[in-house]
């Protein structure tokens, strides 16, 4: 049902939802809010984008719009996740790195997704509040080696000094169209091929053209 | 003239013992007094009044007095109130209501008068809002109003006697409901000076000011309009009036004018002798053959010249319409495209006001007032092929969902909250009430007792199966209805695109939807409580059960009138604006933007407020006519929080 979709909409931009899961106390609202203003708790324009936001982006000449749909940390609401995360293409779980908790529920969220959504879904796994670290209690070395064995990337980020942030959905971004890209092409081989025979008999290369200028 | 005063003085003794009943907390017996002055007026309007003032101060008494037995059914629910075969449910109260209110409510406004009232008056007569008037409601000040849809709101809203008052200054025109040309019981002639001048009944005074105490002290339980559904207006038939604007044919010109000789000739030969009576019938002869004759021949010249229009037309519609893909044979549904399309073409030559909003859209192509303006005009205003066609799609709908709906509606007497409620109920708070009332493991959807006497028989296994093949079989319906209904709106939107490009845009399908849903969705809403019944039981069960339990947080009263207009809001696109604007207020904090961490419980404490069993099916309602694409977005973000919320209330059991 996603793939058509994806497809059409490959002529002009790429669109993806990412959830925003972790605890409550983790800080999600704040890093959402410190990416789409590149601020830290600032006035904004309308109140419902710390839950919910559009984001454009713009990588290696494909444009990219990110759907960021931020969940309920609250433990009685954990059972509905699957609401919220199906046809999720990325999520980016947040963790407290001054809590030890927070961590442990990071994992739990990283066996569900897998569960339900498999492996196509692109996890990045976030160690908040990296300028309190003087209280730091999950060390680093202990989050790498966890997101490697499972397959995600780990960014340390301080949604009040705005670090790392940019990079997380930069690279969520990237990972997500090389899954699409990668997934739409499988019989790849012989689709892509025939695509570019189809190009080159063609007298106006249309598609082939847009995609290298823009 | 003493005779009617006193008829008149009774009626108003009857009216004040029923308040005073009221007053002393004797609801059933100032029910029954209430529906006594109503039938008193009744009688007392039928017989004639010799004053205009006198007139609209019954009517305005009965509704007072309407609203009263809705309310007073309403605490009690339909089973609690005595059996009289003449008393009314609060669906003929509402009806009458209607009715009333149709009345004074006096012509609406013609093309290019500003269409609110046009569009007020449509949803005045499609539907009625119980106790809109009468309950502590919205000040405009708290909630700014952009749409029609929220204007009107807010006019209902206001004093009744001011509203009815402005409307009746309004001049007359060819705009008419849909609904209102078959019924006008009463002559009503009356003048605009009058109306607006005369002074308030006194029992509407009394009214007004404890309506205002009420609004001050917020004692009296927030009414959300859950009720929606019982106030269904039955859809007409569509009449196939001949357009005032069309020519006549030349047989029937010469018909009328045949008519005119046979009558003329018919007084000329009374009165004249014998023997010219004669002469006087065959020159009668002579002339009717010679204009029958030379008819004929004319007619044939015009049949000719209007199928060489028509065909015309349909060239013209062709050419706007886009191809059908698959080639060959015209589709059915592009053949009736088409000949809407050429209908609405040829309208449009003898109707010059149309050429106005042809010019307002070239103007203004991306406004959203001129789009919506010029929608109103086309699909409100009776004759235009577009609204003929509208009210065709509405009727046949209608009678889709009549029979099932009509049929099982009482089954939604069960779904309610308190999902259980007490053999003897004082007159107390609801909430307390609840509370002392231990909970039930499973209730009796189809008793009419309200299935609160107690243990599950053994042949509930029979039961149960019955029922849920029933579930499905309303399920089905519902699917069905849905995809025609989606198939209706596609057509009146592609249609709307094709007489003028800026009616394609996204401006439009809000305006198709907000007058193709409206007489329809009390209806509608039936059908879809129905086939999410089982859901919608277990809601009503939590919501009765959190409510016991007390200690729910009152959600801010912003938020509850955003709730509430979802909820009287009759389309999918204004109900989800609402739901989006419903959804950024909650995440309005102090702090600033909140998270899903705050809007979740908040939502979930305002839906544990509002006690609508319902919103599984609004929320079905908006997501089966929600335009593709929508889900990841915003809309679709809030659509999820709702679900989520009543899902996590659902699971509470």
């Amino acid at each position: 049902m996603a793939s058509p979709g994806g497809t059409a909409a490959r002529a002009n931009s790429d669109s993806f939802k990412v959830v925003l899961l972790g605890e409550g106390a983790v800080g999600k609202t704040s890093v959402v809010l410190s990416y789409v203003e590149g601020k830290f708790n600032e006035k904004h324009t309308t109140t419902l984008q710390a839950s919910f936001l559009t984001k454009k982006l713009s990588l290696g000449g494909r444009r990219v719009t990110l759907a960021i749909w931020d969940t309920a940390g609250q433990e009685r609401f954990h059972a509905l996740g699957p609401i919220y995360y199906r046809e999720s293409h990325g999520a980016c779980l947040i963790y407290d790195v001054t809590d030890e908790d927070s961590f442990q529920k990071v994992k739990n969220w990283v066996r569900e997704l897998r569960k339900m959504l498999g492996s196509e879904i692109c996890l990045v796994i976030c160690g908040n509040k990296i300028d309190l670290a003087k209280d730091r209690v999950v060390e680093l070395s202990t989050a790498l080696a966890y997101a490697d064995s499972v397959g995600a990337r780990h960014f340390e980020t301080s949604a009040k000094t705005g670090e790392g942030i940019e990079e997380v959905f930069l690279f969520l971004s990237q990972q997500m169209l090389r899954v699409r890209d990668s997934r739409d092409a499988p019989p790849t081989g012989s689709l892509r091929r025939r695509q570019n025979v189809v190009v080159v008999e063609e007298p106006e290369p249309e598609p082939a053209k847009r995609s290298c200028c823009g | 003239m003493d005779f009617e005063s006193n008829r008149k003085k009774s009626v108003m003794s009857m009216i004040g013992s029923a308040t005073d009943l009221e007053a002393n907390n004797l609801e059933l017996e100032a029910y029954q007094a209430y529906l006594a002055s109503v039938q008193a007026v009744c009688s007392l309007l039928a017989s004639g009044l010799s004053l205009d003032t006198d007139r609209s101060q019954m009517i305005s008494l009965a509704k007072q007095c309407l609203e009263r037995i809705q309310h007073i059914s309403d605490r009690f629910g339909r089973k609690k109130l005595p059996p009289d075969p003449d008393s009314p449910v609060p669906g003929a109260a509402a009806a009458m209501t209607e009715r009333l209110r149709r009345l004074r409510a006096g012509p609406a406004v013609g093309p290019f008068d500003p269409s609110d009232s046009a569009w007020s008056t449509y949803r005045n007569a499609s539907i009625c809002e119980p106790g809109e008037l009468s309950e502590p409601s919205a000040p405009p000040a708290d909630s700014p109003s952009d749409s029609i849809e929220d204007n009107l709101l807010v006019e209902l809203e206001s004093d009744s006697e001011n509203a009815s008052g402005r409307r009746d200054s309004e001049q007359p025109s060819s705009i008419e409901d849909n609904a209102a040309a078959d019924e006008t019981p009463i002559p009503a002639p009356r003048s605009a000076t009058q109306r607006g001048t005369q002074p308030a009944a006194k029992p509407t005074n009394e009214q007004n000011g404890r309506t205002a105490a009420r609004r001050d002290s917020d004692e009296e339980p927030f009414v959300y309009g859950t009720e929606i559904h019982r106030s269904r207006v039955p859809i007409p038939k569509p009449s196939d009036d001949l357009d005032p604007y069309q020519e006549l044919s030349p047989l029937d010109l010469a018909r009328k004018e045949n008519e005119r000789l046979v009558a003329s000739y018919a007084l000329r030969m009374q009165r004249s002798p014998k023997h010219v009576q004669h002469n006087l019938s065959l020159e009668l002869q002579r002339r009717l053959t010679e204009n029958r004759q030379l008819a004929a021949v004319k007619h044939q010249a015009w049949t000719q010249r209007r199928l060489e229009s028509r065909e015309h037309f349909l060239q013209l519609a062709k050419r706007v319409l886009p191809e059908e893909p698959s080639g060959g044979h015209p589709s059915p549904e592009y053949l009736q495209k088409q000949a809407t399309l050429a209908d609405i073409l040829q309208f449009e030559q003898s109707h010059p006001w149309t050429r106005q909003l042809r010019d307002s859209l070239d103007a203004e192509p991306d406004s959203s007032g001129v789009v919506e303006n010029a929608l109103l005009h086309m699909l409100l205003e009776k004759s235009h092929p577009l609204s003929k066609l509208r009210q065709r799609l509405q009727y046949s709908l209608y009678c889709k969902l009549n029979p099932l709906v009509e049929q099982h509606a009482h089954l939604l007497d069960a779904v309610r909250v308190p999902a259980w409620s007490p053999e003897t109920a004082p007159a107390a708070d609801r909430e307390q009430r609840a509370g002392l009332w231990p909970s039930l493991p499973e209730e009796d959807g189809e008793g009419e007792s309200g299935g609160a006497e107690g243990a599950v028989g053994p042949e509930d296994a029979v039961d149960r199966q019955e029922r849920e093949q029933q579930d499905e079989a309303f399920r089905r319906h519902l699917r069905n209805v849905i995809s025609d209904t989606q198939d209706s709106e596609r057509l009146l939107v592609s249609l709307a695109g094709a007489v003028h490009p800026a009616l394609s845009g996204a401006h439009s399908r809000p305006v198709v939807q907000r007058v193709l849903f409206t007489p329809l969705w009390p209806h509608l809403l039936v059908l879809f409580r129905l086939a999410n019944r089982r859901q919608e039981r277990q809601l009503a069960e939590a919501l009765t059960r959190l409510a016991a339990g007390g200690g729910q947080p009152v959600p801010a009263r912003p938020h509850r009138l955003l709730l509430r207009r979802l909820l009287l809001a009759t389309s999918p696109a204004d109900k989800c604006r609402l739901l989006v604007e419903l959804a950024r207020a909650l995440c309005d904090t102090a702090d600033g933007p909140a998270g899903a961490d705050v809007l979740l419980p908040r939502l979930t404490a305002l839906v544990v407020h509002s006690a609508a069993p319902q919103l599984p099916s609004e929320l079905q309602f908006i997501s089966e006519f929600m335009s593709d694409g929508s889900f990841q977005g915003e809309q679709g973000y809030c659509l999820t929080s709702l679900q989520t919320a009543l899902l996590y209330l659902i699971q509470q059991q």
